[in-house]
């Protein structure tokens, strides 16, 4: 895995946390005793905290986490989709959670394939409406019972997802000006030199 | 009998009160919106996949050119987020550096924020006055980096340039007069009865709602939530500052008109601390695997040429790991979450921008007001469609 810190089982997690984060342990004992059937994962990268649990426990949690007056996260600051393509779970979904109550940030993180929908938690969160349509529109992630899943950033009619790591940097369609015949035309994306790849050397300097 | 319905109003996508290339589609009954849909993605440049084909260094610039009138705090977050990868401790004197600059930032945004919504609302002169001052803060933007706008400043481990002389002594010059410009505005603005009339109890937003919506910045301190992630989480040197923030009550246009004039004034309080407590010292830390070489050295020293070479092709890497970094950006809350695989440039970098959460709440704040209020309430979300759209 790529993780430096992953400590898979929960009770280092208490442990390791117990030197850096008094405040954190409190919450997260409680986190392991109330969601310990969904909870797959505690990460701990560079000091900050991350759940990880099964895609079907998310909206149950993520209601715990906001209306628990011992968490009050009541404010999603962002959603964070990453395409990790060659594992099974191709998507990793990051909820960024805001406590202004406890001042502190808390990561709940999801692993989906392409084709499992993932409930959308608009009820709980308006702002996730645009986010999800965001991942939607860049990632291809499918959200059930959404009301309105459009693209949202891309062009009207755009085709594909152009966060996923397989689609190219230059695309496949561009869009041109038809001098003669006045109009905005589309065809596939002609470059007179290829994109040069620099980034495809096998051991990075140290 | 034929049943009225609501009608249509495509509103854009090239309307000088959109704020650059907003496509709103209005429902409206009357004069009275019933609905907004806004389109946006007009200005999508796809800024994040690009960022996964460059090098950390290289990466940079595009920040600049997300919310292009506060340029200096976006090349922050990011810089802090490269730095905590690397956890890289950066020289006192930059951190100072960074902290005025931000500052500067802050009210070269402020100012633009204020005076358009005032044009929108229609009171011109504030512009001009504004536009005069923001010409200052810019020529100091020249001045360390050479460029008025997009300046690279912020570098990973530092800033670029040291500052040039006497530059410290023209931005207290600035301060000095500055708080006079801003009582002109003020003067014009504050207690002119069209304004009043046009902003009080428009666009009001409740507490839970801001919440929910995931508002930041001063569209969430308009509501009353005492949330600055310079007070709360503070990065830099902020800890050591001594300034306040202004909290608004009703959660009005007018409250964050009031609000915004208050956090210029704030600024100057601790750009005028930065310049009293500037450290002498190094401006970059001297870390030789990151940060690239001297002019001086590069023509002196074969290892200096390496690594030169080196870093400017393919750059340095960074440790596995992910981080989330936020800054208070004039805007709200302005992150960067970036995921590194050890390699020198990033897996993933997700920019989440404070506009985008703002202008999707557009639909609940206009809601049941008149069709010349969305231009108000647009104006006071202060949105910028370079970040919005990234």
């Amino acid at each position: 895995m790529f993780y430096e810190n992953i400590i898979k089982t929960k009770m280092n997690v208490v442990i390791y946390l117990l030197k850096y984060q008094p405040l954190i342990i409190k919450q997260l004992l409680f986190l392991l005793k109330t969601f310990s059937k969904g909870l797959k994962y505690v990460y701990i990268t560079n000091y900050e905290l991350e759940l990880n649990i099964t895609h079907t426990h998310l909206k149950n949690t993520l209601y715990y986490l906001k209306h628990l007056t011992y968490f009050k996260y009541e404010s999603i600051s962002d959603i964070i989709g990453i395409d990790n393509f060659i594992t099974k779970y191709r998507f990793k979904i990051i909820y960024n959670l805001l406590s202004i109550q406890n001042v502190n940030r808390l990561r709940l993180s999801v692993n989906i394939d392409e084709k499992t929908p993932l409930q959308s938690i608009t009820q709980l969160y308006c702002s996730t409406s645009w986010q999800e349509r965001e991942l939607w529109d860049l990632f291809g992630i499918l959200f059930a019972n959404h009301s309105d899943l459009r693209r949202i950033l891309t062009d009207y009619g755009f085709l594909g997802h152009p966060l996923r790591k397989d689609f190219p940097l230059t695309g496949f369609i561009e869009v041109y000006y038809h001098d003669n015949y006045k109009y905005v035309g589309l065809k596939p994306v002609s470059l007179a030199q290829d994109l040069r790849k620099f980034y495809e050397i096998a051991n990075p300097w140290k | 009998m034929k049943k009225i319905k609501n009608f249509k109003l495509n509103f854009g996508p090239q309307h000088p009160s959109a704020h650059g290339v907003l496509r709103l589609i209005l429902h409206l009954n009357g004069e009275i919106v019933v609905k907004a849909d806004p389109h946006i993605g007009l200005l999508h440049r796809g800024t994040e996949k690009l960022l996964e084909y460059k090098t950390y260094a290289q990466g940079l610039p595009y920040f600049d050119r997300l919310d292009y009138v506060s340029m200096m705090t976006q090349e922050h977050a990011y810089v802090l987020a490269v730095e905590h990868l690397l956890k890289m401790t950066v020289p006192l004197r930059s951190q100072y550096i960074r902290v005025m600059f931000s500052e500067l930032t802050r009210i070269l945004n402020h100012l633009l924020a204020v005076t358009t919504h005032a044009i929108d609302v229609g009171a011109f002169t504030p512009f001009l006055w504004a536009f005069e001052e923001r010409e200052k803060l810019m020529e100091f933007y020249e001045k360390v980096s050479g460029a008025r706008m997009h300046a690279t400043y912020f570098k990973v481990g530092g800033v670029s340039q040291d500052l040039p002389v006497n530059l410290l002594t023209e931005i207290y010059i600035f301060c000095a007069m500055f708080s006079s410009r801003l009582d002109e505005i003020e003067e014009l603005l504050s207690g002119n009865r069209v304004w009043k009339h046009r902003l009080i109890n428009v666009g009001v937003v409740s507490k839970q709602q801001a919440l929910s919506w995931g508002f930041s910045g001063v569209m969430l301190r308009s509501t009353g939530v005492f949330w600055d992630l310079r007070k709360h989480l503070p990065y830099e040197v902020y800890e050591k500052i001594n300034f306040n923030i202004p909290l608004g009550s009703t959660g009005d246009c007018y409250d964050r008109y009031l609000m915004r004039i208050d956090e210029m004034r704030q600024s100057l309080k601790i750009i005028e601390q930065c310049l009293n407590k500037m450290p002498p010292g190094l401006i970059r830390s001297d870390n030789q695997k990151i940060i690239p070489p001297k002019r001086f050295l590069l023509k002196n020293s074969m290892e200096a040429l390496i690594h030169h070479f080196k870093l400017y092709s393919e750059g340095f890497s960074v440790p596995v790991g992910e981080v989330f970094s936020g800054v208070e950006a004039p805007k709200g809350e302005f992150g960067v979450y970036l995921v590194s695989r050890g390699m020198s440039k990033p897996y993933r970098c997700k920019i989440k921008s404070p506009g985008f959460l703002h202008l999707q709440g557009l639909d609940f704040m206009v809601k049941d007001h008149l069709l010349a209020d969305v231009v108000t309430i647009l104006g006071t979300q202060d949105i910028v469609f370079g970040e919005v759209d990234r």
